[in-house]
């Protein structure tokens, strides 16, 4: 694929989180993950919550998103994101502990029989943040 | 003698006020300096996002979504954005004008106006008033992105649920750091914006699922951008008409410091003029009756 590079800016709506020169970008697209090579026709994609890596040649940078779009033009692919939270700012114990509290806010509701669908949601998220934080550190 | 002090007293009073004003009057400037640098920051997000809008309106065909929904106009949405503190100027009091005459126009209209406050000067003006204020909407002065997300998710979800026909925003645009101009924007229903350019576009787009999708998604996004921006503008208009206003208050308190200056300058004069005389007539009367 020789030396083109693929400039990638991470955009959340109050400010540019990231803008580098990179060698692919994976997204958590619509239907799976999207992988961007440079030299990528011109796309408009959904984004779902996941994980955004972004590959250098010698490391890998990781974001956690929520949700967002993605374009991809003339070797730039700009991600809009709803919420963006780079790898190394994630806290594995304020997730873990969230979770815990979460956990048990969704059985009191269950023993109430209240709705917990946003409890479960998230519960979801803090789980992600925390996955996109652990293989960050390996 | 108590002239005197009375009004060195009030000099003394006068300038810790001046002081007062002047310190906000600074604190007022390094947060317009912040907010601005904000509005610069929110920028790349916006932009990107009317571009990817303008070409997905040409792409996408007869979509539907409760945002692009037009109904008769029956019930309107008023949005104010307001301060949580006053000593601003006008800042509050023009808004507050402009949502009244909204307010006043859609009601002679025919229509059912409810009212939404962000800030709580102008919770507390209209709730004085007995005016009623469907949701108010409390804001820190950091003015942060998931704070105005709440205002645009109640916008989205009470438009989508046909509880309000139309929704206007009411804020102060911040034009620059002398004019702050108070403004009515209507947000809902949404215009799809169908570029200008459409001939002359090159880029052809691979929609990830369609543009259809993409649109759907994109439109309360869209919202909340504006929303956001419309937080941000009345921010920073906010500590501009702050600093404005403390400036004026400093400049005041300099000129009563030097009003009373003078006055105690010449009560003093008066005073020793008058000890004078005392000392000179007491003189005299001694020497009168020591040479009889």
């Amino acid at each position: 694929m020789g030396d083109r590079k693929l400039t990638v800016e991470v955009v959340a709506a109050d400010k540019v989180l990231y803008a580098e020169e990179a060698d692919m970008v994976v997204v958590p697209g619509y239907e799976g993950e999207l992988g961007i090579l440079p030299l990528h026709i011109p796309m408009v994609s959904i984004l779902t919550r996941g994980e955004i890596r972004i590959k250098h040649k010698d490391h890998i940078d990781y974001f956690y998103i929520e949700d967002g779009f993605l374009e991809v033009k003339e070797d730039r692919a700009v991600i809009l994101a709803s919420e963006a939270i780079p790898a190394q700012e994630i806290e594995p114990e304020v997730e873990l502990k969230a979770q815990e509290e979460i956990k048990r806010m969704i059985e009191q509701a269950k023993e109430k029989g209240e709705d917990f669908s946003s409890l479960l949601e998230e519960l979801n998220r803090s789980l992600t943040r925390l996955r996109v934080a652990r293989k960050a550190k390996k | 003698m108590s002239k005197l002090r009375q009004i060195k007293t009030r000099i003394k009073g006068v300038k810790k006020t001046q002081q007062i004003t002047k310190t906000m009057e600074m604190v007022a400037a390094a947060r317009i300096k912040k907010a601005q640098a904000r509005m610069e920051a929110a920028r790349p997000y916006a932009l990107k996002m009317i571009e990817i809008m303008e070409s997905v309106a040409d792409a996408a065909e007869d979509v539907k979504h409760p945002l692009l929904e037009k109904r008769e106009v029956n019930n309107v949405l008023v949005v104010l954005y307001t301060a949580n503190r006053g000593l601003c100027g006008a800042f509050n009091s023009n808004v507050i004008r402009l949502t009244e005459k909204l307010i006043e126009r859609e009601t002679s209209l025919g229509r059912k106006v409810s009212l939404a406050v962000i800030g709580r000067k102008g919770f507390s003006y209209f709730n004085f008033k007995g005016f009623e204020i469907v949701k108010y909407f409390e804001i820190s002065d950091k003015a942060e992105y998931k704070e105005s997300k709440q205002v645009s998710d109640y916008i989205i979800s009470s438009y989508s649920e046909a509880q309000y026909d139309a929704v206007y925003l009411v804020f102060n645009h911040f034009k620059s750091l002398i004019r702050q101009i108070p403004t009515e924007y209507r947000i809902l229903p949404l215009e799809p914006k169908v570029s200008e350019r459409k001939n002359e576009r090159t880029t052809e787009y691979l929609w990830e699922p369609s543009a259809e999708a993409v649109l759907y998604e994109l439109l309360p996004r869209y919202i909340d951008t504006l929303v956001f921006r419309a937080l941000l503008e009345s921010a920073a208009s906010e500590h501009a008409a702050r600093r404005a206003a403390m400036k004026n208050a400093t400049d005041n308190a300099g000129e009563m410091i030097r009003a009373l200056t003078l006055s105690m300058n010449k009560a003093r004069q008066a005073q020793i003029t008058k000890e004078l005389t005392e000392i000179v007539t007491s003189a005299e009367a001694i020497k009168f009756t020591k040479g009889k």
